[in-house]
């Protein structure tokens, strides 16, 4: 029987919890508004990621200000994406689910080559100075680890705020909901869509960077999250931010759980990604729509 | 060398070409976006490998390959074909990396990492020297027989409902048509004929290994179909001519010339702008679809109820 340390394993789990959770909400907004899955979600996290290493490593700059880079790089990206490509596939007609995901997965490869080639495929790490380490019940964390904690509940609880008590927000919730009838009660879907993606990008960018410094950069950083963001989408319902929310930390907890399942079995570490895969599948078999949401699933949208 | 690098794009273009017309048979008929086409391609390589390494004759090779990757898409129907297209995108993309951290990890079946090396080529002893040229006629025999297989289908009833399920599947289903039968039907011929590719691709090499089977080749077949217009039959197999001189040609003249930037990252952001270019400006491809035209005096005339 292997040990088990509940407190470490609480650290752990909302470590990658948190992370999976703020990688989740853009996607889900963008899912649910555009209505199609963005596979260059991943590439955003990995450009936020890289944006705030070329502030932090190339141009000397704090931590905090390269997050902030990293926010709005990535938004201003994102928004410049959706201009190029999305906004004039959604003009295009009805039936745009095809060809944008076919778009996205091209802006995706080009993204991240661009990256691969300007920043080169080994890995880096950010200029930091080694953390201390703290030991608490038996659980080991460095500061970096409870600072990303600490950081991705920070964000969760601001953008909580933001979809509740600001107009944007209320807007960008109607929009999720429903876009026409968003536009008959006279929100301006165009821009409040903008605010969507560029929100969506700079969360994403955000949470790149959180995980550049949990592990480190290379270029399939996004790529290799793209499977339990996708997981929390679905698990979480398409378009619901506290679902995506609550999704990204159950996912956290049962990676981690799954982990210890893994090797009390004797089993490679490296199915860790069949963990995200198989409750994917069981959502989309049992409850396809999500735990938290009861939006329709089946059919064209 | 010219000859031989002649003979290897050709290789190249044909197996691509199987799997350009299979996933035309998914994609271009039925609209299911299989994003893990790499899978299948996959299982089709590894079966081949380990069967004809452990002293099976090259033939039952080839039909476990086919048989093994057909399954699969059977498995893979199952919890997705009755949901919407994004999630099928969603599964299919997410399983071919699953299926890559197997064939990396289960060392005892695939060597891991290391790959499996030394694959027997078939009737190698025949041809000797010529046995580049005997490989690129076998690649166009399987091309040709996976396009007639298409041809076949998609002017036969059953394609005409794939076709119907594409344009509008609730009207399908009104109509009495099991969807759900007829899309995983295609799923299955489709991913056997990726197997098949699987099987020539892992025999041309004799080497394999998990690296060589990265998303990346999913998406060049997407390429290859977008670009050469998806639901034209003849379509993949230019666009596979297209996109595996380019890609071979990269690979080729890289060691002659210097470029300024790394030809691996070119090739790719090549093929990703060549995907938003052809969805943005040129959505059916080079070659468009021929729609179906079908008057009904031309089909009396075709039963020879009206004669001249």
């Amino acid at each position: 029987m292997v040990e088990v340390n509940i407190a470490q394993l609480i650290v752990d789990s909302c470590l990658i919890g948190g992370l999976y959770a703020l990688m989740a909400v853009g996607l889900t907004f963008i899912y649910r508004i555009m209505s199609f899955p963005n596979f260059a979600h991943a590439e955003f996290i990995t450009f936020g990621a890289y944006a705030a290493f070329f502030a932090n490593v190339s141009l000397g700059l704090g931590l905090i200000l390269s997050a902030v880079i990293a926010f709005f790089a990535t938004g201003v990206i994102v928004v410049l994406s959706y201009f190029a490509i999305f906004a004039r596939l959604s003009a295009m007609g009805s039936k745009t689910m095809f060809p944008m995901m076919i778009g996205s997965i091209g802006l995706g490869l080009v993204i991240r080559h661009i990256i691969q080639e300007l920043m080169g495929p080994r890995v880096l790490y950010y200029n930091i100075e080694a953390p201390e380490i703290y030991e608490f019940l038996g659980a080991r964390a460095t500061a970096i680890d409870l600072l990303i904690i600490f950081i991705s509940i920070i964000l969760v609880v601001a953008l909580h705020l933001l979809l509740s008590r600001t107009t944007i927000g209320k807007a960008m919730r109607a929009i999720s909901d429903n876009v026409n009838l968003a536009q008959v009660s006279g929100i301006n879907t165009h821009y409040v869509i903008i605010a969507v993606w560029f929100l969506s990008g700079g969360v994403a960018g955000f949470a790149g960077m959180l995980r550049g410094l949990d592990t480190y950069l290379m270029p399939l950083l996004g790529w290799n999250l793209l499977l339990p963001a996708f997981a929390v989408v679905i698990l979480g319902g398409i378009g619901s931010f506290y679902g995506a929310i609550l999704a990204g930390y159950m996912l956290g907890f049962a990676e981690n759980i799954g982990v210890i399942a893994l090797f009390s079995l004797n089993i490679s570490n490296s199915y860790r990604p069949a963990i995200a895969f198989s409750i994917l599948i069981i959502v989309l078999l049992m409850r396809p729509q999500g735990l938290f949401s009861n939006f329709k699933t089946r059919g064209d949208a | 060398m010219v000859l031989s690098f002649i003979l290897d794009t050709l290789i190249y273009a044909g197996i691509f070409g199987i799997l350009g017309i299979s996933l035309n048979l998914e994609a271009g008929f039925t609209r299911l976006t299989n994003f893990g086409k790499v899978a299948f391609f996959a299982i089709g390589a590894y079966t081949t490998a380990l069967l004809t390494l452990n002293g099976a004759p090259y033939i039952i090779g080839l039909i476990a390959s086919v048989t093994l990757a057909a399954f699969a898409g059977f498995l893979i129907s199952l919890p997705t074909l009755r949901l919407r297209a994004d999630y099928f995108a969603i599964v299919t993309v997410t399983s071919g990396e699953i299926l890559r951290v197997f064939l990396s990890s289960e060392e005892w079946l695939t060597q891991g990492f290391l790959g499996l090396a030394g694959i027997p080529r078939p009737l190698s002893n025949l041809f000797g020297e010529n046995y580049l040229l005997f490989f690129t006629l076998l690649v166009f025999l399987y091309l040709f027989f996976c396009y007639l297989i298409s041809r076949r289908i998609i002017y036969s009833p059953f394609g005409r409902v794939l076709k119907a399920i594409r344009e509008d599947e609730i009207a399908a289903q009104s109509l009495g048509k099991d969807v759900f039968s007829f899309k995983a039907k295609s799923l299955i011929i489709g991913s056997g004929m990726a197997g098949m590719a699987g099987n020539l691709f892992a025999h041309h090499l004799t080497f394999i290994s998990p690296d060589m089977f990265l998303p990346g080749i999913t998406f060049s077949i997407w390429v290859i179909v977008v670009i050469g217009g998806m639901g034209n039959i003849a379509g993949p197999i230019l666009g596979a001519l297209l996109i595996e001189t380019f890609e071979r040609g990269m690979s080729f003249i890289k060691d002659y010339i210097i470029m300024p930037i790394e030809p691996l990252n070119f090739r790719i952001i090549v093929i990703g702008l060549l995907l938003i270019f052809f969805v943005l400006y040129r959505p059916d491809g080079i070659l468009s679809e021929k729609k179906l035209e079908m008057s009904m005096e031309k089909l009396q005339r075709k039963r020879g109820k009206i004669t001249d």
